[in-house]
């Protein structure tokens, strides 16, 4: 299946991309996803967002399908065709 | 004692003399320092009945608190409060640099001034001594201008000037005070007040500190708090895109106000971060003892410019509310405000207020003197120069949007401002917990004591169970909307900056270190109870009700498009709760005696409730 991810604002100067889209295995979880983002893009993130020995960002990180709840995804299966978009935790000023 | 030096300079600027105020350890456990000390200050010094704010019976408080000069990183602050010339009930604005350390160093936890100088004066406060000096000379200079001569007039050295310029000294309602070059205590028009007493500036420099209780801990723990802040990614992208990272982000949540509070969609990406690197060089710039840096120092050699660039709430109130996506001319606004020392988010908002009454027909090109068309970035810088010369359609600008509407006989809901202060650049609609911190600001709309989408974007503080929900939900914040604010308000009162993530507990042991008390989270929480109280004891005494915690209806419509389309804060829900909350009483919104005396606040119980 194929999930598209958006990295919002300020975290896609980190990443070093605005948007990719990851094929997973059918009943991928968010932290396949993870690994797969890693994969992708840990050697573009300072070690201050991402943590490379353990798959994961290293600071809190919202994925949500929906920008209107901010409702995180963690705990729940992905479908084919998620879009999910990723925030750093921090606002300004 | 530890931590303070226990003394405020006590200054009759009426009668051109000054004293020493002692503060008893007890009193500074209480009330710890910063805003919040103060806020106790003036109380005791509000004169009965009416009050007028740009009289010489309001005092002007300048604090510091326990933090302030010691290794603990992000704490160069220091707070500026006194009855606000724009709301006319409690007003407080902080700053960073190296002003706030000197001050400090000069032998004085802070200065409290009365009474008005017949003639343009200016304070130097050097290690536990002060002058009184002429500042005939400095008068009309800008920002810039007066801090250099003063410190070539002082022989220059470790020497920080805080000061107003030319629109404080017209006392132009949202003049602020500026240290540090384009540093600024914006809000609330202290620099009015301070332009209102003939004060020009406040030269500090010194090499006295107070002793830490245990500086073994204090280094161990100033230690870890850098690491934590290093470590942390919000510091990095702070430290890289400066507040401005927000913009493009805070757009996508519906959290950045645009056309004047109607609408939450703009081209955003246009005014975030990264484009103002792609155009211009930019430098961090840091308070004194912050390892971020999240100010800016901005160059283009090809315009030959060099100014300090402009923050989060500067570019939204500049940009997005007034539909402006011309960098340069938002460059030019802020560098104007730093310059004649002006509020910008309630210059930003004043003006964005005029587009939309051009807009409407309500006024003309004869009485504005231009034609006035959404996202002119020239028309801003325009008024902004009226403004401070005070100069046609600018005297009216020049007291903020509650004057305006009024003079302009449109109902007062339309005034994007709560209790006189206009409102910041996030919204109310985006969070609701901002939205009831909004309405019991203790200055008025403040995204500083209530940053609570920082809350319902994932952070907590797990001391007292604050924790994430919905954001576009009212149930239940009123309650720790309140606790947070009260948390927020406690940051003023160390004086630390808001960016600082570090935990009460560890606040209490950094606290408790410096001052060899045994504050715990619990304590702490209470303190900052206390400190929402005696401000609003404060803004009480000067007529304050319950009827006056609201939002202005401009920013509870309902918005069309975007993350937050049709979804607006159930106030009423979330501000009965918050007043359960706070123990204050529905029908006069003051707090009841019982909670005044649980604070501590007895005096206040005593005059609030003469009755017993």
């Amino acid at each position: 299946m194929h999930v598209t991810v958006s990295f919002v604002g300020v975290l896609a100067n980190f990443v070093g991309a605005e948007k990719a889209t990851i094929e997973l295995p059918e009943g991928a979880r968010y932290e396949d996803l993870l690994a797969e983002i890693g994969r992708l893009f840990a050697r573009n993130m300072p070690e201050q967002l991402w943590n490379s020995e353990q798959e994961t960002f290293n600071t809190r990180i919202l994925a949500t399908r929906d920008e209107r709840s901010l409702t995180h995804i963690n705990d729940s299966n992905l479908v084919d065709g998620d879009e999910i978009k990723l925030f750093l935790m921090a606002a300004g000023g | 004692m530890n931590g303070y030096h226990g003394r405020f300079l006590d200054v009759d600027l009426g009668a051109q003399a000054t004293k020493d105020l002692p503060l008893p350890e007890e009193y500074l456990r209480k009330y710890i320092g910063g805003a919040t000390l103060a806020a106790a200050l003036v109380y005791d010094r509000l004169p009965k009945g009416r009050l007028d704010p740009l009289g010489p019976e309001n005092p002007l408080v300048f604090a510091t608190g326990p933090f302030t000069g010691s290794p603990i990183p992000m704490v160069g602050r220091y707070a500026v409060c006194g009855v606000s010339p724009l709301t006319g009930f409690w007003g407080e604005a902080t700053s960073g640099g190296k002003f706030p350390v000197r001050l400090k160093a000069s032998g004085f936890d802070g200065i409290i001034i009365s009474g008005r100088s017949e003639k343009p004066v200016y304070l130097y406060l050097k290690d536990g001594r002060v002058e009184m000096r002429d500042a005939s000379r400095l008068l009309g200079k800008d920002s810039y201008e007066t801090q250099k001569l003063i410190k070539d007039e002082l022989g220059g050295g470790n020497i920080a000037v805080a000061c107003i310029a030319d629109a404080g000294e017209r006392q132009v309602r949202y003049a602020g005070v500026m240290n540090d070059e384009g540093r600024a205590a914006g809000r609330c028009g202290m620099g009015a007040l301070m332009g209102s007493k003939n004060l020009k500036a406040v030269a500090v420099a010194g090499n006295l500190s107070p002793k830490a209780a245990d500086p073994g801990k204090v280094k161990e723990h100033a230690k870890r708090a850098v690491s934590e802040i290093n470590g942390n990614m919000v510091s990095v992208a702070l430290r890289e895109y400066g507040t401005l990272m927000y913009m493009d982000m805070g757009m996508i949540l519906g959290d950045v106000p645009a056309k004047y509070f109607t609408k939450s969609v703009f081209p955003a990406g246009k005014l975030s971060g990264q484009a103002f690197r792609q155009k211009f060089t930019i430098k961090s710039y840091a308070c004194q003892g912050c390892p971020i840096g999240c100010g800016r120092d901005l160059t283009n050699p090809k315009q030959d410019l060099h100014v300090d660039g402009p923050e989060y709430e500067t570019a939204a109130a500049f940009g997005p509310l007034c539909l402006n996506t011309d960098l340069d001319s938002i460059v030019a606004a802020n560098h104007l405000c730093n310059v004649h020392g002006l509020d910008t988010i309630s210059a930003g908002v004043s003006i964005a207020y005029a587009f939309y009454l051009y807009d409407l027909g309500v006024l003309t090109k004869d009485r504005v003197g231009m034609e006035l068309k959404w996202g002119d970035g020239q028309a801003i810088v325009k008024l902004l120069k009226m403004i401070v010369n005070q100069e046609g359609f600018g005297k009216i600008l020049a007291k903020g949007t509650l004057a305006m509407a009024r003079e302009f006989g449109r109902e007062e809901g339309e005034a994007a401002q709560v209790k006189g202060l206009e409102m910041p650049m996030h919204d109310g609609r985006a969070f609701h917990g901002l939205a009831i911190s909004y309405a019991t600001g203790p200055r008025g709309a403040c995204h500083l004591k209530g940053s609570y989408y920082d809350i319902d974007l994932g952070n907590m503080v797990m001391e007292y169970m604050i924790l994430p929900g919905d954001r576009l939900s009212s149930d239940g914040k009123g309650e720790s909307a309140a606790k947070f604010q009260s948390l927020k308000d406690l940051f003023d009162a160390l004086v630390m900056c808001k960016f600082a993530p570090l935990s009460p507990t560890m606040i209490c042991e950094i606290l408790n270190a410096l001052t060899g008390w045994a504050y715990t989270p619990d304590e702490l929480l209470l303190a900052g109870d206390r400190s929402m109280n005696i401000k609003r004891a404060v803004s009480l005494k000067l007529g304050l009700t319950r009827e006056k915690d609201c939002l202005p209806k401009i920013c509870l419509q309902p918005l069309d498009e975007g993350a937050t389309a049709n979804v607006v804060p159930d106030m009423d829900k979330m501000l009965r709760d918050y007043y359960r909350y706070r123990g204050w009483v529905w029908e006069t919104g003051r707090p009841s005696k019982e909670k005044l005396v649980e604070l501590g606040l007895n005096q206040v119980a005593k005059d609030m409730y003469p009755q017993g």
